[in-house]
């Protein structure tokens, strides 16, 4: 059984009388410390998947099985429990509260969950130990990332999902973020999921997910990925 | 192009159509109560002079201080001081029957014939036929009264005649309900109008109304003016007319005469006293209403603007003028007082009439007034209107003078920051990690925090002021139906303002942290622990705010009970300063309640976009 699997998994919405089929009959297996990178253009369905994946929305078919668990059959509380124990989410925009410093960002983050790790240790494993005490107003936007990667690492979660982390970055600070997101994937052993449009990072991934107009066009297997640095875009 | 402008024109007033009804419920209690309470004085003082023009009531009663009266010459002199004048003679005094008690009857000697000024109201019974009947004054709170019919011997005026009471008659020169002072008080008697009034004078128990032929001597003029229209620019010209006109019965009768003008009389005095007071508790009011409808409505059109933002800078770069764009934004707000406003009228209306039915506990109030008294709901009405397009106006100019490139960024938002209380580490470390955020929050937003906290305490104010009414007739004796309403209407009033207050102030709180409460959701946050976050400012923010209403209202309960006259602030019952936080806290908790849902509702996608 595989870690995370997907078997034919649909979404439809009502758009007043017109249902629309955003995904439809996605299926795909990922294992444990793997580094899956989801790729399509925008209106593909990638929002929609990482919505299911991320328990933000119910599949209308299909099965999703992570560790053992089933998302799919889960209800709205359900659901909530498990954004909180098992998954961690990076932002396109970061989403840090404005009010709350970077080590109170991860702060709210783990006091709600389960098996967290040290927020202080985290925030060190990506470089900020010397910003704790400052406000995301106060950061960088590559620094404000590293804070919303720490909060979602120190959940200790099973599965990080990363939409378009480097969207809001420059080439370099965005390099040096998805090297920290790959390298929380292999030291750690997690199961990262990035999804993005830019096809420069289909070679850093163990797997890659196409996907377009809501279906899996196919899934490649890199044997050896190729280390960011080398990539060039 | 017309076409297309009144379409985003009404897509506008649909998409906010929650701000435009609680702009709407806003303006419609704040200028509807205060409106109330400046018309009630109005329609009090309109009433007032309808009733004394219809009894043809005197400016001035000359008492001659001789034992022998006035002689007719003297009398025609008066009447040439004041040509076209009505004139009436008679004879009055008082006779002390209660020592202890201080209590006096009054005898009124009068030609019933030609009764033309201070004309009574007969009530009950009918008029009287030959000099052995008389009229009495019917009962009050003080004035015991008699029935029809009844006899009485009057050896102790010297005149040993019995005489059968055969009318009973309310006079316009005593419709006060608690006690008419008598002339056996020391000449040089301030009235009190505060809370004692007439408690420590000697006052009449019955007025009696007897024939001038029992007692032919004339000891009193009455004097009415002609110029009965004077009333209606009380008080000033009015005034002048009596200063004048006393001047010229003092040149006249030097110190053989006593002069008693209306200001003299208690009844008009007391009454002046309270719509007076009443009428300056409206304007402490006013102030009050008008600053947190104002700081509300200033909020509500500024947020409103913002979610706009993008929408501006589109219609900038399409080449839209800032008036052209501000205009729409304007209408928005003009129909949103517009439409409270006009509904405020009537609802002023209402309070101005139940306000009426409370002076008939303390006066015999004449008929309300069916003049148009707009004047009071005019100046509120329009203050507000002004206010707000003012308000509207500022942010719109602001953000119009924006260039387009940096409406169409988002603005960012408000940066966290230290507070002071994180300088006091042994209080600051002992906050649990969910106060800590609060607490920033709370003087992050400073505005909200000042607006919430004023308005609650306003409101607080308010619900404890009806309260403490509703406690005096409840638990003091004081029982009146009429202000068991009004305080009911007051208290109600009271708890829709901050009800209406906390859901705006709440709404708009939602609606700009709407990215905060969508990813605290993703992080994995139950809806009670997401609403948490947001809603234990609000309770912060009420709670100070109740903290500050106690002494706004221990203020406010000692003005009212000063107005009506009646009523200690130490006399309220201690349970009534327990209820009103309680009131305030259940209209707090109940808005929060119908919140809850638009926060559980919030889509979580919203987090992953861009900021808009």
């Amino acid at each position: 059984m595989s870690f995370l699997k997907l078997s034919d998994v649909s979404k439809k919405f009502k758009v007043g009388s017109i249902t629309v089929e955003a995904l439809k009959d996605v299926s795909f297996e990922l294992e444990d410390g793997e580094f899956a990178v989801v790729l399509g253009s925008s209106g593909a369905g990638k929002t929609t998947l990482l919505n299911l994946l991320g328990g933000m929305d119910s599949a209308t078919e299909g099965e999703i099985i992570l560790d053992g668990k089933n998302v799919t059959s889960l209800d709205r509380r359900g659901l909530t429990d498990y954004r909180r124990n098992d998954i961690g989410f990076v932002f396109q925009f970061y989403n840090l509260m404005p009010n709350l410093t970077a080590l109170e960002n991860v702060e709210i983050a783990v006091e709600i969950c389960k098996n967290h790790l040290k927020p202080e240790e985290v925030l060190d494993e990506v470089g900020l130990s010397d910003r704790l005490n400052n406000f995301p107003a106060q950061l960088s936007g590559g620094e404000q990332q590293r804070v919303s990667i720490a909060r979602a690492i120190a959940k200790n979660p099973k599965l990080l999902l990363c939409d378009e982390p480097t969207g809001a970055l420059d080439y370099a600070t965005g390099k040096k973020i998805l090297k920290l997101l790959h390298d929380v994937s292999k030291q750690r052993k997690r199961l990262v999921i990035v999804v993005t449009h830019n096809s420069a990072l289909k070679d850093m991934a163990d797997k890659v997910i196409y996907i377009k107009s809501g279906q899996i066009e196919r899934i490649e297997t890199n044997p050896e990925p190729v280390p960011i640095e080398e990539i060039e875009w | 192009m017309i076409k297309t402008y009144f379409k985003t024109l009404w897509r506008m007033f649909k998409k906010h159509l929650t701000r435009l009804l609680s702009l709407i419920f806003m303006v419609l209690i704040s200028v509807g109560f205060i409106s109330g309470i400046g018309t009630a004085t109005d329609k009090i003082n309109y009433s007032m002079n309808d009733y004394y023009k219809a009894n043809n009531v005197s400016d001035f009663i000359i008492k001659s201080k001789s034992q022998y009266g006035f002689s007719e010459d003297e009398i025609n002199s008066v009447k040439e001081i004041f040509p076209g004048a009505d004139v009436d003679t008679g004879m009055s005094f008082d006779l002390q029957t209660d020592v202890e008690a201080k209590r006096s009857v009054r005898y009124y000697f009068l030609d019933f014939d030609n009764w033309n000024v201070n004309k009574p109201e007969i009530i009950e019974g009918e008029k009287t036929s030959g000099i052995f009947e008389v009229y009495a004054e019917c009962a009050d709170n003080v004035v015991k009264g008699y029935n029809v019919g009844d006899e009485i011997d009057l050896s102790d005026l010297g005149v040993p005649v019995k005489v059968k009471v055969s009318g009973i008659i309310k006079s316009p020169l005593t419709f006060a309900n608690d006690g008419e002072p008598s002339y056996n008080n020391p000449e040089d008697t301030e009235i009190g109008f505060t809370t004692t009034g007439t408690e420590n004078l000697d006052c009449l128990e019955n007025i009696l109304f007897i024939s001038k032929d029992l007692m032919p001597a004339v000891g009193d003029i009455y004097v009415a003016v002609n110029d009965r229209t004077v009333f209606n620019s009380y008080s000033s010209a009015y005034k002048t007319l009596i200063e004048n006109g006393k001047r010229q019965i003092e040149d006249k009768f030097g110190e053989s005469a006593e002069i008693i003008t209306l200001y003299e009389n208690y009844s008009f005095k007391s009454l002046d006293t309270y719509s007076e007071n009443i009428a300056a508790l409206g304007y402490v009011l006013m102030v009050a209403f008008l600053m947190v409808t104002a700081l509300v409505t200033l909020s509500t059109m500024t947020r409103l603007l913002e979610e706009e933002r993008s929408q501006i800078a589109c219609l900038k770069t399409l080449g839209y003028s800032p008036s052209g764009i501000i205009s729409k934004y304007l209408l928005f707000a003009l129909i949103a007082t517009g439409v409270g406003g006009t509904g405020a009228y009537f609802v002023g209306l209402g309070i101005a009439r139940l306000l009426y039915y409370v002076f008939n506990y303390s006066f015999s109030m004449p008929p309300i007034s069916s003049h148009v008294a707009m004047v009071f709901y005019l100046i509120t009405f329009t203050l507000i209107v002004l206010a707000t397009l003012a308000a509207t106006a500022v942010s719109g100019i602001k953000l119009t003078g924006e260039k387009p490139a940096n409406l169409l960024r988002p603005k960012p938002p408000k940066a966290g920051k230290k507070v002071i209380l994180e300088k006091i580490p042994f209080v600051w470390n002992k906050l649990s990690f969910k106060y800590k955020s609060t607490v920033r929050n709370v003087l992050r937003y400073k505005s909200r925090f000042i607006m919430t906290v004023f308005a609650v305490a306003v409101s607080t104010a308010l619900v404890m002021a009806g309260l403490a009414l509703l406690d005096l007739c409840l638990f003091h004796d004081f029982g009146s139906a009429a202000i068991i309403g009004v305080s009911l209407v007051v208290v109600i009033f009271a708890g829709l303002l901050t009800a209406v207050v906390i859901y705006t102030l709440t709404n708009i709180n939602i609606s700009e942290r709407n990215r905060e409460i969508a990813t605290l959701m993703v992080l994995g946050y139950h809806d009670g622990e997401v609403a948490g976050y947001i809603y234990r400012e609000i309770y912060i923010n009420s709670a100070v705010g109740i903290i500050f209403g106690y002494p706004l209202s221990a203020l406010l309960i000692w003005v009212v009970f000063k107005v009506m006259g009646m009523g200690l602030l130490s006399g309220v019952s201690w349970f009534m300063w327990l209820i009103a936080p309680v009131i305030v806290v259940m209209f707090t908790l109940l808005i929060t309640l119908i919140l809850r849902r638009k926060i559980v509702k919030i889509k979580m996608n919203d987090s992953l976009k861009a900021i808009e």
